[in-house]
Parts: C-alpha cells; structure tokens; sequence
C-alpha cells in the first residue's frame, strides 16, 4: 500500500511521502533532498531499533548461538546459523565428516530456494507487470504463482527434513547435525526436487524478457570464491582489487560504521571508504564458470552474463540461482552416503574464530571469541544488507538525474523499485520504507 | 479436511497463536491439520485437500484474551492495520490463495486480543484455546 502525498514541483520546498513501501522486508524510510537540478541528501534510513544480538549473545553457551542467530532473520536463518556454528568450530578446531559437510550445503540450498522464490514471485516480479502487488500479479499470470509457490514449498519441505523445521530450523550443531536425516527421508524429496529443476528452468525463461531499465552502475562486486565449487557455505572473499581475501582477514578490508540517519551499521571498503556490492549478481560476476551445467545453460539461454552490472537484472540473477539450488541439491541428494555419526565430539576450548558464507542476500560475517568454558565473550555479525545500504545510497544518487523531470509519485515509485531489487532484508520486524522527497527548485 | 494454522513465532505475545495451535493437538480434533505459520505467505502451503481453514492470530487490543471471529471475506479485514515481516500480510496471503482458485470455501480468523508489551500470554492461553476449540467443533460437526 502505497499512500502517496502526492504534489506538484513548485518553487518552495516539496515533500512525498510513501508511509510504507511493501515488497521488502523491514522497516525503513528514504531520504531524497532535491536543490533544484542537483541531488542532495540521499538518505536510506533505517529507523527501527536496534536488537543488540551480538551483546545478548555474550555470556551465553556456545551451543546456544546457533538457535539465538537463527532468530535474526525469519527468511535466511540457516545463513546465521551456518556461519556462527562454522566460526565456532573454527575455534574447536573442528572439521566436520565430508557428508556432513553435504547435507550442510543441501541445508543452504533449500534456503536459497525459499528466498529467491519468495523474493522473485511475491516481491519483485510485479514491478515489472505493472502490478502493484503479488495479488495483481496473480491474476495476470495465475500459473506462474503458482508455480512459484509450489517451488518454496518444496524448499521449505527441505528444510524441515534438514533442520527439523522449516520456521527456525533447530537441527544445526557444533561439529555436525544433533540428528541427521533418515534416508528414506531424502529419497522421498528427490522426485520435488526434479520437478523444482525443470520448472525453476521455465521460471528463468519466463523472467527473461522483463522490460528491465538501462540501469549499469561499476559495482564493486564482492562476494565468496571457491575453487571447486559454486561458493555457498565456504571459500575466500573476492573484491575487485583483491582475488582472494581469506575470510580472517575480512575486517582489515572491510568495516562497519554509524551514520547519524540509520539505526544499522553501514559497511565500506578500505582504504578508500568505498561502497560495494554483494549478493546474487556479484556472486555470479565472481563465479559465473563454476554455475552448475543446467543453471550455467540456463543463464545463456536467458542472456544473464557473468558482466551484468545492472540492479534490476537481480530478478534473473536469483532465477538462475534457484535453478543452481535445485541442481547443486538433486547431486547431493542422489550421492549421499549418511555418514555413521551426526557429529564429531569435541572438547571445549577458549579462543576467535571466524567465519563467512553466502546467504541469499549475500555475503554474511561471522567473528566470535569464546572462553574456556565455552562461552561466549564476544561476537560480530555483519549481515548482507548492512554492506549494501551505502550501494543502495549510491544508486539512487546515480538514478535520480534521469527522473527529475518526472513527478514525484513517479519518483518515489522508481526509488522503491531501485530498492527493491536488492532485496534488502532490513529486519524481522515489519515493513519498511517511507519515502520523504524534499525539492527545492530555487536556483542555487 | 479441516486445517488450523497458528501464525507468528516463538516470541512473546505473537506466540499465541503457535501456542493455541499446539494446545489443540491435544484435544484430539479429528481429520484437523493443525500447523504453524511465521509468515503470511506459508498460509499458501497448507491449503491442499482443505475445506475449511482456521487461522489464529495474535493482534493488539487493550483487553488482553478478548477473542475476535472474521469470516472471510470480510469488508473490515480491509481496514485492520496488518504487521507483517515479509511484504505480504494476512488478507493479502488469502487473496492471493483466492485468486489462484486454492482458498478454501469456510475460512476463519481468530485474532486474540494481545497486549505486545507485557510478554507471553501465557495467563489467557487455556481459555482461548478452550473457547476456540469450543466453536471450531462446533460450527464444523466436530
């Protein structure tokens, strides 16, 4: 819903407000100051309190991160708790049974499919429909939700084989699972994942001719690198100026700060306080060669090259991830061998570790240090969307000359737009984005 | 097939309608699916081989446990003012069902009268759950 005040340009100073912008998930406001034919403050303002994860987290059994981390995101909790559990046993000194280490990525998989699904289907499809909803979109093209819908209920009934349940999973443990999977278990979810493959194919092609705006913006695309497989769980950190940036040393090239107008920490690179980008498209800028067969096939069929530097081309950039998802999940499916244990026992030692994967949104950090007696002393979480705030600032400011001519409705429709496609997940909490267009049109 | 869904999570005030649904299952409904939801959306998954649909919900009102039946459709869910985390909020979610043609033919909504503030509604949890499973038996034969 989209309350729109709406007002002519004038000589005087204008506002606009959009008292909630739907289709992302969180609760924000943007802030666009207009000085005529110039651009002046470009505001991403996330307003909702802070929810203290890292200090709620000290003092706590290291067992219990995992299901504390999990509670931060409703869309993506694997991706929290896959990287504290990792950085953890990073600390134990723990490496995890090669099978174990399968049915974790089958586990990440699964969530990349409800993610992507939900985001592409439900969330940002309709704006290029000319729909203003999910709902609109529905009765234009009732096959084509549908098919969506059944393709995260077949990431979510992954899940909960995974994780014991699809809302939360519980099942994830320093040095493995607490219980693993029964085989007849994963056998019954191959003949889903088969049908997930062909029609998470016609999904992409479907997307592949959207009306997407001439939008390119010299990204720094950052994201993990591997060099056997498509990075989802573990790798190295791969920048523009650096190829590979192991994951312990992420904070002496990357850091967080406070801006007065935002509750959540912005990221930026060292040494130039530059702003960069993560997520699906900087992932398959980074790893376009090592896409799986059908999902590589699929993103040249639909024209999606390793090179696509613009936003909006997101939507296929997660149509062609969820094809990799159901691939990369049907060969783990099919090959598996359940290994004897669930997970490798350990004995409590102090120290840091760290840790680092792909979630949906993209790149996630994880540093924790713990004591003796295995608890927690500190702990850092950098979530995707904190490192693409000051992109999102930066594109708006690079979008906004081309739309001043227009109204401010459209303006405002344009900038959520923008915003949308990287499907910022600014919390758990409630909606997100009023948007406050200030114009003058004095001349400066 | 009767379904019942407990919508929110694990927290405080929105687990009512979670902690309904699980005192359900103890009450023996028979041919009733009784499931969990954290976001509107997943009411999606649930809606095969339904006939009547149950929804329970937590909302914000001043008297905590008063207890709120919508049949839908109703002109008044339009002006509720729905939270929702993931862009698409209760009535949106059954909208979209009905426009794809799966939404059953009798669906209700519980909404449970919650005060955010004061934490866990643990105090009022046996009366609705009570007073819930009253009528769904009821009003479906049970």
């Amino acid at each position: 819903m989209n309350d729109s005040n709406e007002s002519k340009p004038s000589e005087s100073m204008r506002s606009i407000r959009v008292p909630i912008l739907t289709r992302v998930e969180g609760e924000g406001a943007l802030l666009v100051r207009l000085l005529g034919k110039e651009i002046g403050e470009v505001q991403l303002n996330i307003y909702e309190p802070p929810r203290f994860f890292e200090a709620l987290l000290r003092g706590k059994p290291m067992e219990d991160v995992a299901d504390i981390t999990s509670r931060i995101c409703g869309i993506c909790p694997i991706a929290y708790q896959m990287t504290a559990v990792q950085a953890l046993e990073n600390i134990q000194g723990i490496t995890v049974d090669p099978d174990v280490a399968k049915l974790r990525r089958l586990m990440y998989c699964a969530e990349w499919i409800e993610s992507h699904v939900l985001h592409i289907h439900l969330l940002h499809a309709p704006d290029f429909f000319d729909c203003d909803s999910a709902i609109t979109l529905a009765k234009k093209y009732p096959e084509e939700v549908k098919r969506g819908l059944k393709l995260k209920q077949i990431g979510n009934r992954l899940l909960e084989v995974l994780g014991g349940r699809a809302i939360h999973p519980i099942n994830l443990a320093i040095g493995g699972f607490y219980r693993l999977p029964r085989r007849e278990e994963l056998a019954a979810l191959i003949p889903d994942l088969e049908w997930g493959l062909q029609n998470s194919i016609d999904a992409a092609r479907w997307l592949a001719n959207l009306p997407f705006p001439n939008f390119d913006v010299a990204y720094d695309f950052v994201a993990l690198t591997h060099p056997d497989v498509y990075a989802i769980e573990s790798g190295s950190i791969a920048s523009s100026e650096s190829p590979s940036i192991r994951v312990e040393d992420y904070e002496s090239h990357f850091y967080e700060m406070h801006v007065p107008h935002s509750t959540a920490l912005q990221a930026r690179k060292k040494p130039n306080d530059t702003t960069y980008f993560v997520g699906p498209l900087a992932r398959i800028h980074r790893n376009f060669d090592l896409l799986t067969p059908l999902a590589k096939k699929t993103a040249e069929q639909i024209g999606m090259t390793p090179n696509c530097f613009n936003p909006y081309r997101g939507i296929l950039a997660r149509a062609i991830e969820t094809v990799l998802a159901f691939e990369e999940g049907l060969r783990i499916l099919r090959s598996i061998r359940l290994p004897s244990r669930s997970r490798v026992p350990f004995e409590v030692r102090s120290g840091e570790g760290v840790s680092a994967t792909e979630a949906p949104r993209g790149l996630i950090f994880h540093r924790y240090r713990v004591d003796d007696q295995g608890k927690v002393e500190f702990a850092k979480i950098v979530p995707p969307t904190s490192q693409n705030q000051g992109q999102i600032e930066e594109d708006l400011r690079q979008l906004l000359p081309q739309l001043l001519e227009f109204d401010d409705a459209t303006i405002a429709m344009d900038c959520e737009r923008l915003v949308r496609t990287y499907d910022p997940c600014i919390s758990c909490s409630t909606h997100f984005l009023k948007l406050h267009l200030e114009r003058n049109e004095c001349e400066r | 097939m009767r379904t019942v869904i407990g919508i929110g999570s694990d927290h405080g005030a929105d687990a009512i309608g979670w902690r309904v649904v699980e005192r359900l299952r103890t009450k023996g409904l028979s041919d009733t699916n009784l499931v969990l939801a954290r976001e509107p959306s997943d009411i999606l998954r649930f809606l095969d081989a339904t006939k009547v649909l149950h929804l329970v919900d937590a909302c914000i009102g001043p008297e905590t446990g008063r207890l709120h039946t919508i049949d839908w459709p109703d002109p008044q869910l339009a002006k509720l003012s729905w939270k929702t985390t993931h862009g698409i909020d209760v009535p949106g979610a059954l909208e979209l069902a009905d426009v794809l043609g799966i939404l059953p033919p009798l669906v209700t909504l519980w909404c449970i009268e919650c005060d955010p503030s004061s934490g866990e509604c643990n105090a009022i949890l046996e009366s609705v759950t009570e007073a819930i499973f009253r009528k769904i038996s009821t009003v479906d034969g049970q």
